[in-house]
């Protein structure tokens, strides 16, 4: 197998890419509920599990491209675990606003094909 | 109609051309029999030959072709990693960006990164969360190896890349 730098370095980088996609990951699950119970408030019905799934999804897609800046963490942390991960999440206390800006941000990725669709109607 | 007129007109001049040299040789040979070995041994060198040169024309742009994507690797990894510090923004070359990115969908289809995924995760993770930490891990490997090559993509995608070269 050919060893390049490039592929060096991806392994070094590794366990911090890994760490962040985890932190990704779990606040897109946490974003995606929210989603959900917003979207059961304010249209007061069930929300079938094609619709969590696609709201899931657009969680995930939203998250996947913030930049690894957002969780203020630095190049060197090395968590050790699964928990670790989740306390350092829990800890970053990410400001409200950009909370509030990432939901607006998944509704609108859930509702833009939606729309469209309304449209063809 | 056209379609068959088409494919029909290469065929049909190709084989004009082949039957007027093969003529033309039969003739030549024909004219001057004690000379006919030589004739018909020039003509089948000639052919030969000729095919030896096309071989050797394709052959070349072919080696041309893999040097440069033999090019384009060293360039992405010294442009990637020039002395590991100058990291200002700039846009690739959209060539080499897809190089790159090529390059990270092959690191990312190794084995071993399956298996990190499966350690990271542990046991208690569903097949559901395995899928989505693989597809958001994809995108954030992406954000730390294009950035190390064009730079400008925040400070701990700067500093990792910085890190790598102490």
């Amino acid at each position: 197998m050919r060893n390049t730098e490039f592929d060096r370095y991806f392994e070094r980088i590794m366990p911090l890419i890994a760490a962040i996609s985890m932190m990704k990951t779990f606040l897109a699950g946490e974003i995606a509920e929210e989603v959900i119970a917003k979207i059961r408030k304010s249209e007061r019905r069930t929300i079938t599990k094609e619709e969590k799934q696609a709201v899931r999804t657009a969680a995930d897609a939203a998250v996947a491209r913030l930049n690894p800046d957002v969780f203020n963490i630095d190049a060197t942390w090395a968590p050790k675990s699964v928990e670790d991960v989740k306390t350092m999440l829990v800890e970053l206390k990410l400001d409200a606003n950009f909370k509030q800006a990432l939901l607006d941000e998944v509704v609108r990725i859930y509702r833009e094909p939606q729309s469209r669709m309304h449209d063809f109607k | 109609m056209t379609a068959a007129v088409s494919i029909a007109r290469p065929l049909a001049v190709s084989m004009l051309r082949t039957g007027a040299e093969k003529t033309v040789v039969n003739l030549a040979a024909a004219a001057v029999p004690p000379y006919a070995p030589f004739i018909y041994g020039g003509h089948f060198a000639l052919r030969t030959g000729w095919s030896a040169v096309q071989a050797y024309r394709e052959y070349k742009e072919l080696r041309q072709r893999m040097s440069q994507a033999r090019a384009l690797r060293v360039q992405s990894e010294r442009t990637g990693f020039r002395a590991g510090a100058e990291l200002s923004p700039r846009q690739a070359d959209p060539e080499l960006r897809m190089h790159v990115q090529t390059h990270i969908g092959i690191l990312l289809a190794r084995p071993e990164v399956n298996a990190m995924i499966e350690k990271a995760l542990g046991d208690k993770a569903t097949e559901e969360m395995k899928q989505r930490f693989k597809m958001i891990f994809l995108e954030t490997s992406s954000q730390f190896l294009l950035g190390s090559v064009e730079g400008g993509r925040g400070k701990i995608v700067d500093d990792a890349a910085k890190l790598f070269f102490r």
